[in-house]
């Protein structure tokens, strides 16, 4: 059993919700759907701050920094997307990301910039 | 804010080892009225918070909750809403086991690195300064330095629960026991010999305490795999937290 594998983060959930009570532009993003060998498995969350930084992990390398700047744009336009991650390009293998998989992942702003 | 309504929900999911299934609608090919992407609701078996924004979705939502639940499994489902198709993202809230150490001493030590490994949430509790601190437990999620009773008040014991009782006497193990015999934890353990274990079980039938709930108390604590060191007899309390979580027995 290991962390992220059917459980849900407490701290990521508490965080989340204390950005959201004070109004902090943030987005949360939640892996939906997973083809091949992806880094995580469906339901891994990260939080995102309109700062960029980042709560939880949804595998780091790559395909973590893409979902990063996406969530950056959800913040910016307030409305969610599903956001198509494809790890089986040429361009992940050359540069030597290990999964060869294919990743949704849903994001959706919590507080969007006003 | 619905969001906030539901994150908190959730948490409370969560904190209360409530088993829930948390529901998002996450694509519409269509329009329909109040439902849109980003909706959440929080399924719990008797109650429902929150709303897809069609009751007819929510419904579609309880009725499939108990098999996401069932199977440990995210899943997404297209359902309807009238005649839009709806992409709805259900995953099972299902709380980390958590491991509660009353005791800071060799093997409370020794219980929480092997638990940490294991990957369960590992909660600390003594009521010496010198046993409850940072140096002695690098890994545990809480640490708390306070008297055993004081302390069990204030923690939230649910059916993720764990709870190895590894005082450094029998006075503290029985406060413990008392303290925690008729709540709902998953496993209790208590260390030390056959006739220590055996003397605080009678003092608490002799208070009361009903036999059934006595029974329940694993003691001696830990699989018997004669283990002698703090670590091996921490290696066979994990195996047995692992039997019970696993197996249920």
């Amino acid at each position: 059993m290991t962390k992220g594998e059917n459980d849900m983060d407490r701290e990521l959930i508490e965080a989340a919700l204390a950005l959201l009570e004070q109004k902090q532009p943030c987005a949360l993003a939640t892996v939906i759907q997973v083809k091949g060998s992806a880094p995580r498995e469906a339901g891994t969350k990260m939080l995102i701050s309109a700062d960029g930084s980042i709560t939880g992990t949804i595998g780091g390398g790559c395909a973590e920094a893409a979902v990063r700047q996406e969530a950056l744009e959800v913040i910016k336009r307030g409305c969610p997307t599903i956001y198509h991650l494809d790890m089986t390009a040429d361009t992940a293998a050359d540069e030597g990301m290990v999964c060869g998989g294919v990743m949704d992942v849903f994001i959706e702003p919590l507080v969007a910039l006003a | 804010m619905a969001k906030a309504a539901f994150l908190r929900q959730l948490l409370d999911a969560l904190e209360e080892q409530k088993q829930a299934v948390a529901a998002t609608i996450v694509k519409i090919n269509g329009d329909y009225p109040g439902v849109a992407a980003g909706n959440s609701l929080l399924w719990t078996g008797e109650v429902q918070h929150g709303s897809l924004g069609s009751k007819e979705l929510d419904e579609k939502v309880a009725g499939l909750a108990p098999e996401v639940l069932a199977k440990h499994r995210p899943v997404l489902e297209t359902l309807e809403a009238g005649n839009t198709a709806v992409t709805v993202f259900l995953e099972p809230v299902v709380p980390r086991p958590e491991i509660l150490i009353l005791g800071g001493g060799h093997v409370g030590q020794q219980v929480e690195a092997v638990g940490k490994i294991a990957g369960y949430r590992v909660t600390v509790v003594d009521d010496r300064p010198d046993f409850a601190n940072r140096a002695l437990f690098p890994t545990a999620d809480k640490i708390i330095c306070n008297s055993f009773t004081e302390a069990l008040k204030q923690i939230k014991i649910g059916p993720m629960t764990f709870i190895t009782i590894v005082t450094r006497g029998h006075r503290s193990d029985y406060e413990c026991l008392r303290a925690v015999i008729g709540s709902p934890a998953a496993y209790i353990g208590m260390i030390g010999s056959r006739r220590r274990a055996k003397g605080v079980l009678e003092l608490l039938e002799a208070e009361g305490v009903a036999t059934e709930l006595l029974q329940r108390v694993h003691s001696p604590i830990g699989l018997d795999i004669g283990g002698e060191t703090p670590a091996e007899i921490a290696i066979s309390i994990l195996a047995q937290i692992i039997q019970v979580y696993r197996r249920g027995k």
